[in-house]
Protein backbone atom coordinates (compact mmCIF):
# COMPACT_ATOMS: atom_id res chain seq x y z
CA UNK A 1 0.00 0.00 0.00
CA UNK A 2 0.89 3.43 -0.90
CA UNK A 3 2.26 6.43 1.79
CA UNK A 4 -1.36 7.70 3.55
CA UNK A 5 -1.44 11.31 4.38
CA UNK A 6 -4.15 12.91 6.15
CA UNK A 7 -5.94 15.72 4.24
CA UNK A 8 -9.24 17.65 4.59
CA UNK A 9 -11.62 18.42 2.01
CA UNK A 10 -14.77 20.16 1.83
CA UNK A 11 -17.86 18.47 0.65
CA UNK A 12 -21.78 18.99 0.97
CA UNK A 13 -23.12 18.00 3.81
CA UNK A 14 -25.88 15.33 1.90
CA UNK A 15 -23.18 14.31 -0.10
CA UNK A 16 -20.88 12.99 3.14
CA UNK A 17 -24.12 11.43 5.01
CA UNK A 18 -24.73 9.47 1.45
CA UNK A 19 -20.97 8.39 1.35
CA UNK A 20 -20.59 7.21 4.87
CA UNK A 21 -23.70 5.03 4.29
CA UNK A 22 -22.67 3.66 1.37
CA UNK A 23 -19.24 2.77 2.44
CA UNK A 24 -20.26 1.54 5.60
CA UNK A 25 -22.71 -1.11 3.97
CA UNK A 26 -19.84 -2.23 1.42
CA UNK A 27 -17.90 -2.80 4.92
CA UNK A 28 -15.26 0.38 3.75
CA UNK A 29 -14.54 3.29 5.89
CA UNK A 30 -15.09 6.88 4.45
CA UNK A 31 -11.50 7.07 3.78
CA UNK A 32 -11.02 3.79 1.47
CA UNK A 33 -14.32 4.35 -0.21
CA UNK A 34 -13.53 7.91 -1.12
CA UNK A 35 -9.72 6.54 -2.07
CA UNK A 36 -11.00 4.61 -4.30
CA UNK A 37 -13.34 6.81 -6.10
CA UNK A 38 -10.22 9.02 -6.74
CA UNK A 39 -8.49 6.40 -7.37
CA UNK A 40 -11.00 4.90 -9.94
CA UNK A 41 -10.92 8.41 -11.45
CA UNK A 42 -7.47 8.78 -11.91
CA UNK A 43 -6.30 5.48 -13.64
CA UNK A 44 -9.92 4.77 -15.68
CA UNK A 45 -9.60 1.45 -14.02
CA UNK A 46 -12.54 0.76 -12.25
CA UNK A 47 -12.18 -1.64 -8.86
CA UNK A 48 -14.74 -4.93 -8.73
CA UNK A 49 -15.80 -6.02 -5.41
CA UNK A 50 -13.23 -8.22 -4.69
CA UNK A 51 -14.38 -11.05 -2.86
CA UNK A 52 -16.99 -11.63 -4.88
CA UNK A 53 -15.76 -10.99 -8.68
CA UNK A 54 -12.15 -12.11 -8.29
CA UNK A 55 -11.68 -14.71 -10.51
CA UNK A 56 -14.15 -12.98 -13.17
CA UNK A 57 -11.52 -11.86 -15.42
CA UNK A 58 -9.82 -14.72 -15.68
CA UNK A 59 -10.18 -17.95 -18.35
CA UNK A 60 -12.01 -15.31 -20.58
CA UNK A 61 -10.41 -16.21 -24.03
CA UNK A 62 -10.27 -19.61 -25.70
CA UNK A 63 -6.91 -20.20 -27.52
CA UNK A 64 -4.40 -22.54 -26.21
CA UNK A 65 -1.00 -20.19 -25.61
CA UNK A 66 1.56 -22.37 -25.42
CA UNK A 67 4.36 -19.85 -25.88
CA UNK A 68 4.05 -16.46 -26.58
CA UNK A 69 7.17 -15.70 -28.59
CA UNK A 70 10.28 -17.69 -29.05
CA UNK A 71 12.34 -14.13 -28.16
CA UNK A 72 11.08 -11.30 -26.99
CA UNK A 73 12.87 -9.44 -29.70
CA UNK A 74 9.92 -11.26 -32.17
CA UNK A 75 7.14 -8.93 -30.73
CA UNK A 76 8.70 -5.99 -32.48
CA UNK A 77 10.56 -7.09 -35.76
CA UNK A 78 7.58 -6.69 -37.79
CA UNK A 79 6.83 -3.12 -36.75
CA UNK A 80 10.35 -2.21 -36.86
CA UNK A 81 11.31 -3.74 -40.27
CA UNK A 82 8.34 -2.01 -41.31
CA UNK A 83 9.31 1.42 -40.04
CA UNK A 84 13.21 1.12 -41.01
CA UNK A 85 12.19 0.05 -44.61
CA UNK A 86 13.86 -3.55 -44.75
CA UNK B 1 4.06 -28.10 -10.40
CA UNK B 2 4.85 -24.75 -8.54
CA UNK B 3 7.70 -25.26 -6.33
CA UNK B 4 8.59 -21.60 -5.40
CA UNK B 5 10.69 -21.42 -2.03
CA UNK B 6 10.64 -17.59 -0.97
CA UNK B 7 9.40 -15.70 1.55
CA UNK B 8 7.97 -12.96 -0.95
CA UNK B 9 9.42 -10.01 0.59
CA UNK B 10 9.05 -7.11 -1.62
CA UNK B 11 7.64 -6.09 -4.91
CA UNK B 12 7.19 -9.27 -7.63
CA UNK B 13 7.19 -8.46 -11.36
CA UNK B 14 5.63 -10.29 -13.82
CA UNK B 15 6.95 -11.39 -17.02
CA UNK B 16 4.03 -10.99 -19.96
CA UNK B 17 3.06 -14.50 -20.73
CA UNK B 18 1.58 -14.61 -17.38
CA UNK B 19 -1.19 -12.13 -18.31
CA UNK B 20 -1.96 -13.99 -21.66
CA UNK B 21 -1.54 -17.37 -19.58
CA UNK B 22 -4.05 -15.93 -16.81
CA UNK B 23 -6.70 -15.07 -19.26
CA UNK B 24 -6.66 -17.42 -21.87
CA UNK B 25 -8.57 -20.48 -20.71
CA UNK B 26 -7.59 -23.34 -22.70
CA UNK B 27 -3.93 -23.18 -22.85
CA UNK B 28 -1.93 -25.63 -20.61
CA UNK B 29 -0.70 -22.81 -18.16
CA UNK B 30 -3.47 -21.58 -17.28
CA UNK B 31 -4.55 -23.74 -14.58
CA UNK B 32 -0.64 -23.85 -12.88
CA UNK B 33 -1.10 -19.92 -13.46
CA UNK B 34 -4.32 -19.45 -11.68
CA UNK B 35 -2.46 -21.61 -8.89
CA UNK B 36 0.17 -19.54 -8.41
CA UNK B 37 -1.75 -16.69 -8.21
CA UNK B 38 -3.91 -17.62 -5.74
CA UNK B 39 -0.81 -18.72 -3.80
CA UNK B 40 0.52 -15.18 -4.21
CA UNK B 41 -2.26 -13.39 -3.15
CA UNK B 42 -2.79 -15.89 0.15
CA UNK B 43 0.69 -14.40 1.15
CA UNK B 44 -0.07 -10.94 0.39
CA UNK B 45 2.25 -10.82 -2.26
CA UNK B 46 3.09 -7.08 -3.62
CA UNK B 47 2.57 -7.49 -7.45
CA UNK B 48 4.25 -5.21 -10.05
CA UNK B 49 3.63 -4.94 -13.95
CA UNK B 50 4.81 -2.83 -16.27
CA UNK B 51 3.56 -0.98 -19.05
CA UNK B 52 5.70 -2.81 -21.64
CA UNK B 53 4.28 -6.33 -20.57
CA UNK B 54 0.71 -5.03 -20.81
CA UNK B 55 1.72 -3.91 -24.42
CA UNK B 56 3.34 -7.18 -25.15
CA UNK B 57 0.45 -9.14 -23.65
CA UNK B 58 -2.01 -6.65 -26.34
CA UNK B 59 0.49 -7.14 -29.14
CA UNK B 60 0.00 -10.94 -28.67
CA UNK B 61 -3.76 -11.19 -28.45
CA UNK B 62 -4.39 -8.64 -30.96
CA UNK B 63 -1.80 -9.18 -33.42
CA UNK B 64 -1.45 -12.77 -33.13
CA UNK B 65 -4.32 -13.82 -32.29
CA UNK B 66 -6.75 -11.58 -34.10
CA UNK B 67 -8.94 -10.77 -30.84
CA UNK B 68 -11.04 -7.49 -30.35
CA UNK B 69 -8.53 -4.52 -29.79
CA UNK B 70 -11.53 -3.24 -27.03
CA UNK B 71 -12.08 -6.58 -25.60
CA UNK B 72 -8.55 -7.16 -25.05
CA UNK B 73 -7.93 -3.46 -23.28
CA UNK B 74 -11.13 -3.79 -20.89
CA UNK B 75 -9.81 -8.02 -20.37
CA UNK B 76 -6.53 -6.96 -19.41
CA UNK B 77 -7.22 -3.84 -17.26
CA UNK B 78 -10.21 -5.54 -15.33
CA UNK B 79 -7.20 -8.37 -14.94
CA UNK B 80 -4.75 -6.06 -13.33
CA UNK B 81 -7.97 -4.10 -11.57
CA UNK B 82 -8.84 -7.20 -9.79
CA UNK B 83 -5.21 -8.50 -8.79
CA UNK B 84 -4.56 -5.35 -7.34
CA UNK B 85 -1.29 -5.07 -9.96
CA UNK B 86 0.68 -2.00 -9.85
CA UNK B 87 1.44 -0.79 -12.54
CA UNK B 88 5.18 0.68 -12.77
CA UNK B 89 6.62 2.70 -16.56
CA UNK B 90 10.03 3.83 -17.08
CA UNK B 91 11.30 6.42 -15.19
CA UNK B 92 13.61 9.32 -16.80
CA UNK B 93 17.21 7.25 -15.65
CA UNK B 94 15.46 4.04 -17.19
CA UNK B 95 17.37 4.34 -20.06
CA UNK B 96 20.89 4.97 -18.68
CA UNK B 97 19.90 1.76 -16.50
CA UNK B 98 19.49 0.17 -19.36
CA UNK B 99 22.30 0.76 -20.83
CA UNK B 100 24.24 -0.51 -18.34
CA UNK B 101 22.66 -3.55 -17.68
CA UNK B 102 23.39 -3.73 -21.43
CA UNK B 103 26.64 -3.99 -21.46
CA UNK B 104 27.47 -6.69 -19.15
CA UNK B 105 24.31 -8.89 -20.35
CA UNK B 106 24.54 -11.96 -21.76
CA UNK B 107 21.71 -12.76 -24.22
CA UNK B 108 22.37 -8.97 -25.71
CA UNK B 109 18.67 -8.52 -25.89
CA UNK B 110 17.62 -5.46 -26.38
CA UNK B 111 13.35 -5.50 -25.15
CA UNK B 112 14.63 -7.48 -21.94
CA UNK B 113 17.11 -5.91 -20.61
CA UNK B 114 14.52 -2.53 -20.94
CA UNK B 115 12.36 -4.69 -19.32
CA UNK B 116 14.62 -5.55 -16.72
CA UNK B 117 15.64 -1.64 -16.75
CA UNK B 118 12.06 -0.75 -15.86
CA UNK B 119 11.83 -2.94 -13.01
CA UNK B 120 14.90 -2.44 -11.71
CA UNK B 121 14.54 1.66 -11.55
CA UNK B 122 11.67 1.22 -10.00
CA UNK B 123 13.49 -0.82 -6.99
CA UNK B 124 11.62 -4.05 -7.74
CA UNK B 125 14.25 -6.45 -7.93
CA UNK B 126 12.04 -10.30 -8.10
CA UNK B 127 10.95 -11.20 -11.51
CA UNK B 128 8.57 -14.59 -12.49
CA UNK B 129 9.20 -15.40 -15.30
CA UNK B 130 9.43 -18.76 -17.42
CA UNK B 131 12.09 -17.35 -19.70
CA UNK B 132 15.09 -17.11 -16.91
CA UNK B 133 17.78 -17.63 -19.45
CA UNK B 134 16.93 -14.45 -21.65
CA UNK B 135 17.60 -12.43 -18.34
CA UNK B 136 20.67 -14.16 -17.65
CA UNK B 137 23.63 -11.70 -16.89
CA UNK B 138 21.09 -8.85 -15.62
CA UNK B 139 23.07 -8.06 -12.27
CA UNK B 140 20.27 -7.16 -9.35
CA UNK B 141 17.23 -8.86 -10.61
CA UNK B 142 16.19 -12.36 -9.00
CA UNK B 143 14.33 -14.17 -11.95
CA UNK B 144 12.30 -17.57 -10.79
CA UNK B 145 10.72 -19.77 -13.17
CA UNK B 146 7.47 -20.62 -10.87
CA UNK B 147 6.81 -23.42 -13.08
CA UNK B 148 10.55 -25.26 -13.28
CA UNK B 149 10.54 -28.86 -11.43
Amino acid sequence: MSNLIRTTITIPEDVYNQARIIAASSDHSLSSFISRLVKEKITGVKKKDIKNNLFSSVGIFKLGVKKIYKKRDDLYKDRLAGQMGF
Amino acid sequence: MISIKTDWQGKWGFDSHFIIYLLDGKSPYFTPTLKLFKILLKNKVKLAITQQNILEATRVLIGYYKLDYKKVVKSVNDLISDFDFTVYSPLPTTLSVFYKLFEVSRKKQIFDTYLAATYLDNSIHNLLSLNVRDFSGIVGLKIINPFKN
